[in-house]
């Protein structure tokens, strides 16, 4: 299945988005890239939520775009939080020890109330 | 091209004889407008047809712009236009052709022109694609250029390591692919091998592998220890700026220092390096930090182990374990138990039985989705 995205914002400053598919070379990942630098937590620095709950797999063209997003959301003083990814993402990360760089939630809820957090204080 | 003239009038029928010269004036401006596949020429060979063989003042391109004879100033008023479109319906230019003063199109021009319109619309694509051809031909040639050098900077001859044998295989997925397998003698004996892949693949990951190359070998050949050359390659990597990071590097590197039959092993967020002793004893050397290029400041760490006769060791690319049989991956439990079995006591035959494995598990499948590398070394048992 192709990689989509699917954008839900629960709060101005909190964006949820939903990825289904593979996040591989040759998935349109620069079409998700553009659709996510387009958004206003991205732009404007607030909390971006990934949830991988439906991405099936994740190779390193995946992963690089998750560290991208990562550093840039660092740089203009916002977060991105990674909600749901499966075991074998979570491999992933663990191999490159990508795990300790990324914030990992192990689901949405989690995520959201994290998010919410970090906004008040 | 002899230009009958049909002075039709009103409803009079055009006779069988006129229709014959008519089409045959047609045909030959077919043949004239078709015989170019450059767009330039095609368009000024319709226009010389309007103006001279139809005996038009002007007629013009809208675009590209070119004009033959004289015409009125825009908007062209009382020209007669026709656009031209390609098989989809897409507008690519559009014919505009000055009228002689004083009459309108007969019906036999009118005919003719709409005819050569539609010629011009064939002959105009036509130049689109072969331009687009050439334009192909091109990358492509640049991209075999690119697999040529490429391969020239593989290790061409195994390192004669007494006591050693040592193989290396790497299949790039496309023309050029971000895996990197080398391997440096240093003047005492010792080597330095890596056994690196570049996020992503194709072309911009064979550029950052090829400047990690640079970098990883002059600072092995100045006898930079290992810790320090993985930790100077990745700030130097994450100084290059947020599109190189995305193109972050996984590699483990490894010394076997000769004197001490000792190797020295640093993984950087690679697959884990597999150490078979002869007992079958199985250990993986796993990272000790994040790739190269992911993250500043990154301290990595040192594995140091003996390698005893008829031990040997396994550095791969993620391309051997994310080969695929329907959903199912190889993985990394099944290369390591590949790589336990096989006895073979030269490196290249045990390479080669591990890829004739992975075309096993594919069943025939599509075998490769990403480049695969690999690098054994194995202690000879006297």
């Amino acid at each position: 299945m192709p990689l989509e995205a699917v954008v839900r914002h629960p709060e101005e400053r909190i964006a949820v988005v939903e990825l289904h598919g593979r996040m591989t070379h040759g998935s349109p990942l620069p079409g998700v890239e553009a659709q996510l630098k387009s958004l206003a937590v991205v732009k404007q620095g607030g909390i971006l939520i990934l949830d991988l709950k439906d991405v099936e797999y994740a190779d390193s063209a995946g992963l690089g775009l998750l560290v991208f997003l990562n550093g840039k959301m660092k740089e203009i003083g916002g977060r991105l939080r990674i909600a749901g990814a499966n075991n074998r993402i979570l491999e992933i990360f663990q191999i490159t020890q990508t795990d300790t760089l990324l914030t990992l939630d192990p689901d949405i809820e989690s995520s959201l109330s994290h998010a919410e957090e970090q906004i008040s204080h | 091209m002899s230009t009958p003239s049909f002075p039709v009038n009103g409803s009079e029928v055009i006779d069988l004889q006129q229709q014959v010269a008519r089409l045959q004036a047609l045909l030959e401006a077919a043949r004239q407008v078709h015989s170019s596949m450059r767009l330039e020429e095609i368009l000024n060979c319709v226009l010389q047809i309007v103006v001279r063989e139809l005996e038009m003042p002007g007629a013009l391109f809208t675009v590209p712009w070119v004009v033959y004879g004289s015409m009125p100033p825009e908007p062209w008023d009382g020209c007669a236009r026709f656009p031209i479109k390609n098989k989809e319906g897409k507008r690519l230019t559009e014919l505009v052709v000055a009228l002689p003063s004083g009459r309108s199109l007969s019906i036999y021009e009118e005919d003719f022109l709409q005819g050569l319109a539609l010629q011009a619309s064939v002959a105009i694509e036509n130049a689109h694609y072969h331009q687009r051809n050439l334009e192909w031909a091109r990358v492509q040639q640049d991209l075999d250029s690119a697999r040529i050098l490429q391969r020239s900077l593989l290790p061409q001859q195994m390192p004669d390591i007494a006591g050693y044998n040592v193989a290396v295989r790497y299949t790039p997925c496309y023309e050029v692919g971000g895996d990197y397998v080398d391997i440096v003698s240093m003047p005492n004996g010792s080597q330095i091998m890596v056994v690196a892949d570049v996020a992503g693949k194709g072309l911009a990951s064979a550029i950052v592998s090829n400047a990690f190359r640079s970098a990883f070998r002059a600072m092995a050949i100045a006898g930079v220890p290992l810790v320090e050359l993985a930790a100077q390659l990745n700030d130097h990597h994450w100084a290059e700026g947020p599109e190189a990071r995305r193109r972050y590097v996984t590699a483990i590197f490894l010394k076997l220092n000769l004197e001490t039959n000792q190797l020295q092993i640093v993984n950087a967020g690679h697959n884990p390096g597999f150490l078979v002793m002869e007992d079958g004893t199985a250990q993986e050397i796993e990272a000790s930090g994040t790739p190269i290029g992911l993250m500043p400041a990154m301290q990595y760490h040192t594995v140091e182990t003996s390698f005893p006769p008829g031990s040997r060791l396994l550095f791969y690319t993620d391309g051997l374990t994310e080969v695929f049989h329907g959903d199912e991956e190889f993985g990394q439990e099944r290369l390591m138990a590949a790589f336990r079995e096989c006895n073979s006591k030269q490196c290249a035959d045990i390479l080669d039985s591990l890829w004739d494995k992975l075309h096993g598990f594919s069943g025939g499948g599509v075998f490769q989705h990403d480049d695969m590398s690999a690098l054994a070394l194995m202690r000879i048992k006297a």
